[in-house]
């Protein structure tokens, strides 16, 4: 169905298009928020990538891939809404995630805490090689075929934004040094 | 200790929470700005030869024939030379080179060249070697390997036998409010003078490794040569105060070779250059306006035993070239650059500017098809012009000429006086493509014979190249 409704949004059919962006709308909103863990900067994410994905649609050379093609888009909107949000790093505030948050055994309070300050630190292309990986559930050479990056370049930042995760639950683990050494 | 499993159970459950649906508001604004946003058409070439259907193509295959045939009847029977352009300038003084067309049995049969800056965007075009059929080789380029962001293809580069051509694509990652433009880890792409889908040439480029440039093939064609940037870690691990060390990462800059075979990439290392410190966890200069120390613009010579490029070395703080226009030194270790040639292995790295160019700039190097002269920009005196109101700032007065010299230093042959030539190639036919403000120009070795090329935009045309051609030029301007 998709192919079809691509190929007459490529010619202009504005009611084709706006059906696949109620298709795909929520799997970009989850994707998006979940890279910049704010709904609002994801709204503006999403609102960016449908349009750019109309205006662009004409250039999409295989219809088939229509939806991998929107997914790039989504991120590299994400890469620009993250550059115009100036506090990555600056004034983390531990927030739970937005929306429901329902209790769940695999991880604790404290867990998401250290999880969710250190993704917070994280650069947006390793926000994003995360969630498509543990998210989506995909391995490195696919999100390479769907980033556009070589699958060496997905897998080192895969290593390193998981190596950074774990620095951070790790440095939450360690005693604080205070004054006299001793440990708090 | 955290192992893999308990990491990625816990990513698991952590992106598992999180917003399920797109609000309808947020739709309905998309949906809203959608009905006042045009589509943008990718220019078609209707000429191009991939998209036509069988008849059209047998129809232009022998008008092709035909007029091949008539131009080498005309080439044959009057060798007429090209009118002679207003500019650029040939010198008067300069003695006839020895590179001819006889030392190259290939005629080229088309050029590449990119359209536009930096700021503007750039373009690769492709044109006949007379300059007509100028058109851009791969229409909605930007978009289709970065959407929605875009980026730039950079230093066009062919294979000795003109069938395939190397770019370097600069992806773009939006614009920093502070530095502007913004550009993701350069890559290398593949493609022909048809414009076939990109290919993207891995190079494992992984980190440290922030970024692989100016990419040309080796004689054979099985090889690339690179200019490879990478972050070394700081000089010390805590900062010295008047020690003129600093606690950060930097830059370093070198070639590496890529068998495209097999993907192994051997690097250089003789040829390293480092670059002003970085700020800490950023890829952007520690000291303001300091930056751009790197090697550019390898190219392999036609025997493919060595490598000629160009590095930027700092001035001699002492030279008149380093001097502002009220007689001070500029305030940050600004790059000049020299050429250099090393073995095709790294060993026997030397420098060839020769004494007179010495403390300028020599850029965009390239072997004459007979490997017997390298031809190269050299710009002269670069010396940053202070903006009075605006700070610190400098405007940076280029003046560029093309000369020829051979490979040990010696015999320096001025090619064009008009002081805006730059981006120089040799063609396999042993004439010089100049890149200058009035278009594209070609002319015999010794600047004879200019004659403008005028493909369409005229303006902001650089990096001409020819295909085949005997060595390829590339990246050398920072725009």
């Amino acid at each position: 169905m998709d192919r079809d409704l691509v190929e007459r949004a490529q010619r202009g059919d504005r009611d084709a298009f706006a059906i696949l962006a109620r298709t795909h709308g929520d799997r970009l909103m989850r994707i998006a928020q979940r890279i910049l863990r704010d709904v609002g900067r994801a709204e503006d994410a999403v609102q960016q990538t449908l349009v750019i994905a109309w205006r662009e649609l004409p250039s999409l050379r295989d219809p088939a891939r229509f939806e991998a093609w929107l997914q790039r888009l989504l991120v590299n909107a994400s890469y620009a809404e993250a550059r115009r949000w100036r506090s990555w790093s600056a004034n983390i505030r531990v927030l739970p995630v937005d929306g429901p948050a329902g209790p769940d055994e695999a991880m604790s309070v404290d867990d998401r805490d250290r999880l969710e300050r250190g993704f917070r630190r994280l650069p947006p292309d390793q926000r994003a090689i995360l969630v498509f990986t543990h998210y989506l559930g995909l391995a490195p050479a696919e999100i390479a075929d769907r980033l556009g990056i070589p699958v060496g370049t997905a897998r080192s930042r895969l290593h390193y934004a998981h190596r950074a995760m774990r620095a951070a639950i790790e440095a939450d683990e360690r005693p604080v040094a205070v004054a006299g050494g001793r440990p708090q | 200790m955290t192992d893999q499993r308990d990491l990625d159970r816990l990513l698991g459950a952590f992106f598992a929470e999180g917003t399920d649906e797109l609000a309808d508001r947020v739709l309905n604004a998309a949906l809203e700005e959608i009905d006042k946003t045009p589509q943008r058409q990718p220019a078609r070439v209707p000429w191009r030869f991939s998209t036509m259907n069988t008849f059209a193509r047998v129809a232009a295959a022998a008008v092709l024939a035909l007029v091949a045939v008539g131009a080498t009847l005309y080439l044959v029977g009057l060798r007429q030379p090209p009118a002679v352009g207003s500019s650029p300038t040939p010198s008067a003084s300069a003695p006839v080179a020895s590179t001819t067309s006889s030392a190259v049995p290939s005629v080229a049969r088309e050029f590449a060249y990119i359209v536009g800056d930096s700021r503007t965007g750039q373009q690769l075009w492709i044109a006949n070697m007379d300059g007509t059929g100028a058109h851009e080789l791969i229409p909605g380029l930007a978009q289709e390997l970065n959407p929605g962001l875009g980026g730039n293809p950079q230093a066009p580069a062919w294979s000795s036998d003109g069938t395939r051509l190397v770019f370097t694509w600069a992806p773009s990652v939006g614009d920093d409010p502070v530095l502007g433009p913004m550009f993701g880890a350069a890559r290398f792409y593949l493609t022909d003078a048809s414009g076939k889908a990109p290919q993207l040439v891995d190079t494992g480029c992984v980190a440290p490794c922030v970024g692989d440039t100016d990419p040309a093939f080796s004689r054979d064609g099985t090889h690339l040569v690179f200019v490879r940037t990478k972050l070394v870690p700081p000089e010390s691990s805590s900062p010295e105060p008047g020690s003129g060390k600093v606690n950060s990462d930097r830059d370093a800059s070198y070639l590496a070779t890529i068998d495209l075979a097999s993907g192994r990439v051997t690097e250089l290392p003789s040829t390293t250059v480092l670059d002003c410190p970085l700020f800490p966890g950023q890829h952007a200069p520690l000291i303001g306006n300091c930056g751009g120390f790197a090697d550019h613009d390898p190219r392999w010579s036609p025997d493919g035993t060595q490598i000629v490029f160009t590095q930027d070395v700092p001035y001699d703080i002492n030279g008149p070239a380093s001097r502002d226009i009220n007689g001070m030194p500029p305030p940050r270790p600004f790059p000049g650059a020299s050429l250099f040639v090393v073995d095709a292995d790294g060993q026997n790295l030397h420098q060839i500017s020769p004494d007179v160019v010495k403390d300028t700039c020599c850029r965009s190097a390239d072997w004459s098809p007979d490997g017997t002269q390298i031809v190269f920009e050299r710009t002269t005196p670069p010396a940053p012009i202070l903006n009075p109101g605006k700070g610190t700032g400098y405007t940076v007065v280029f003046i560029a000429d093309v000369y020829t010299v051979r490979p040990d230093g010696t015999d320096l042959v001025r090619v064009t006086s008009d002081a805006n030539s730059m981006d120089p190639s040799w063609s396999a036919d042993g004439r010089i493509f100049v890149s200058s403000a009035t278009g594209l120009w070609i002319m015999d070795a010794d600047g004879s014979n200019a004659t403008q090329l005028s493909p369409p935009p005229l303006l902001m045309a650089h990096w001409p190249i020819s295909a085949p051609a005997a060595a390829m030029t590339a990246d050398n301007l920072n725009p």
